[in-house]
């Protein structure tokens, strides 16, 4: 359980910052909620295919992998 | 955010790390939340946040069967309640260490939200008993009584409004415990088959109308369906407004009396119950005492009583004794109605049947509410009361869930019954029913003994 709730508290600050980059300009709401929709489903992919779907959203905005 | 600065108002009882431990544990192991969803309302909550969170949670399991902090995220960024939803969430995931903790965080919030209802009722009381334009005690005492019983139902604040969901549900629970065959899937069963094969059983909350012209045998008919259902351990509530509770106690005894006259050779008849027994006559009645000290029949007798007086009475009696089954109220004529000069009778009685009416539906327990019809019926050949014959005494059949006349021919036409040999045979005429078919049955009046009995085909 411990693991669940972390992974789910980093997915929130996770959103937080995709957020913050939204309020900059820096993505557009439509890839937010793409990227909204990419956490909700996760458990499907592994960790390359999750960062190159993440890449494609983001138009390869590094910052959201680091 | 600390809990304090969500809070509305320290002034309340409230459990908020209890609402944070339910929401945490519910998006985690959503399976819990059909358990949970039956027992908690948004009310439970106290932080606005917490309450739309809890709604949140509802909504999209109901759509999708499955919970995600992201859905939850969306929706609250969605609703524009918090700039920064992620410190409303973060929160919940560090609330709960283990699924435990669900079931004493839910008795929390209910116990709470019970203290909430019972604050607010007390501060309604107090603001009733200070405002200086009340002039009727009675009244006052009743709306206060009133205020309490509502604020002692479990759950009640939330739930005026439900899902069609909560409400197939329940309907479907019914139909599988009918299928089973389980006896309390149906209404009230008054033991009489008859009866009970027309309405399959009174339902909770129902306002049932026993009408008839004088003697016909109204009242002897409602106290035999109560003391069946009383030796079913049943609680009944009378109010008798004719009669004293000693003429009731004769009655119920002479009426039990008769099923010992067919079961022993020394009868008792009513003559002689009322004047000098036998001593064998005496133990005979002795033992009729006895089984029926035990019912749990409560007769109320004070005559004048208002609608009011009524509603008091019976949400006292209900808080005692919860599992309540019956109330009967003999008669409507007899109701005291409210000193308002310039109304018309009709609209009286009208609002009295239906302040009964929500009555049943707020104890949620059947009301027999007996009435008398006016003269009109004997200007007719055929004398069988009609619905149409309420109408002249307000808009009692409206209200009424079911209606139930009485008519017995050997009223009109003694002589003919008695050379046809249907003296005693009364019509159950079910001229309404919301919940079932109209039609009419037959039950036998054995007079003397004020006794209801089956009327069988071979004459039995």
């Amino acid at each position: 359980m411990p693991l669940f709730n972390d992974l789910e508290r980093v997915k929130l600050r996770f959103i937080q910052t995709c957020e913050e980059l939204v309020a900059q300009g820096r993505l557009d709401e439509s890839e937010f909620q793409e990227i909204l929709q990419l956490l909700d489903a996760m458990d499907g992919y592994d960790d390359q295919q999750l960062r190159k779907e993440l890449s494609r959203i983001s138009k390869g905005l590094s910052d959201l992998l680091e | 955010m600390s809990l304090i600065e969500t809070a509305p108002s320290l002034n309340l009882p409230m459990d908020l790390y209890a609402e944070r431990r339910v929401l945490g544990i519910l998006i985690k192991y959503p399976d819990q939340i059909d358990q949970v969803a039956g027992r908690l309302k948004p009310g439970h909550f106290v932080d606005f946040s917490h309450r739309r969170i809890f709604e949140i949670i509802l909504d999209i399991y109901h759509r999708q069967g499955k919970i995600s902090y992201t859905q939850i995220y969306n929706r609250l960024r969605a609703d524009n309640i918090t700039d920064d939803p992620a410190e409303l969430l973060i929160p919940l995931t560090e609330s709960f260490v283990a699924l435990s903790e669900l079931g004493p965080s839910v008795q929390s919030l209910i116990f709470k939200e019970g203290m909430r209802r019972l604050l607010k009722a007390a501060e309604e009381i107090k603001a009733l008993a200070l405002d200086e334009k009340n002039e009727d005690l009675l009244q006052v005492q009743a709306k206060a009584q009133e205020l309490i019983f509502s604020a002692g139902r479990a759950n009640g604040a939330e739930e005026d409004t439900k899902d069609l969901l909560e409400v197939l549900n329940k309907c479907y629970l019914n139909l599988l415990r009918r299928r089973e065959g389980l006896e309390d899937a149906y209404g009230l069963s008054v033991r009489y088959p008859s009866i009970d094969g027309m309405t399959t059983g009174f339902k909770r909350g129902d306002l049932i109308i026993l009408a008839a012209r004088p003697s016909m045998g109204k009242t002897a008919l409602a106290l035999n369906m109560a003391v069946n259902v009383a030796k079913r351990d049943i609680p009944v509530l009378i109010f008798s407004l004719e009669m004293d509770d000693e003429q009731i106690g004769d009655r119920i005894v002479l009426s039990e009396l008769f099923g010992r006259k067919q079961e022993t050779e020394e009868a008792v008849s009513s003559y002689e119950y009322q004047t000098k027994l036998s001593d064998d006559q005496f133990l005979i009645t002795q033992k009729v005492f006895n089984e029926l000290y035990h019912l749990p029949v409560i007769i109320s007798d004070r005559r004048g009583l208002t609608a009011n007086d009524i509603k008091a009475s019976a949400r006292r009696i209900k808080t005692e004794k919860p599992d309540l089954g019956l109330i009967i109220i003999d008669y409507l004529q007899l109701i005291k109605p409210p000193d308002n000069p310039n109304r018309s009778w009709t609209l009286i009685v009208g609002e009295i049947v239906r302040e009964l009416r929500d009555l049943a539906g707020e104890l949620d327990v059947p009301i027999i509410l007996l009435s008398q019809l006016n003269r009109g019926v004997e200007s007719r050949e055929n004398k069988r009361p009609m619905l149409s014959d309420l109408r002249d005494s307000g808009n009692i059949e409206e209200f009424a869930d079911v209606v139930l006349f009485l008519y017995r021919d050997d009223y009109y036409h003694p002589d003919l019954a008695r050379e046809q040999g249907t003296e005693g045979l009364v019509e159950l005429i079910f001229a309404k029913q919301r919940k079932g078919p109209t039609g009419t049955v037959q039950l036998r009046f054995i007079k003397e003994y004020t006794r209801f009995i089956e009327e069988y085909p071979n004459g039995k």
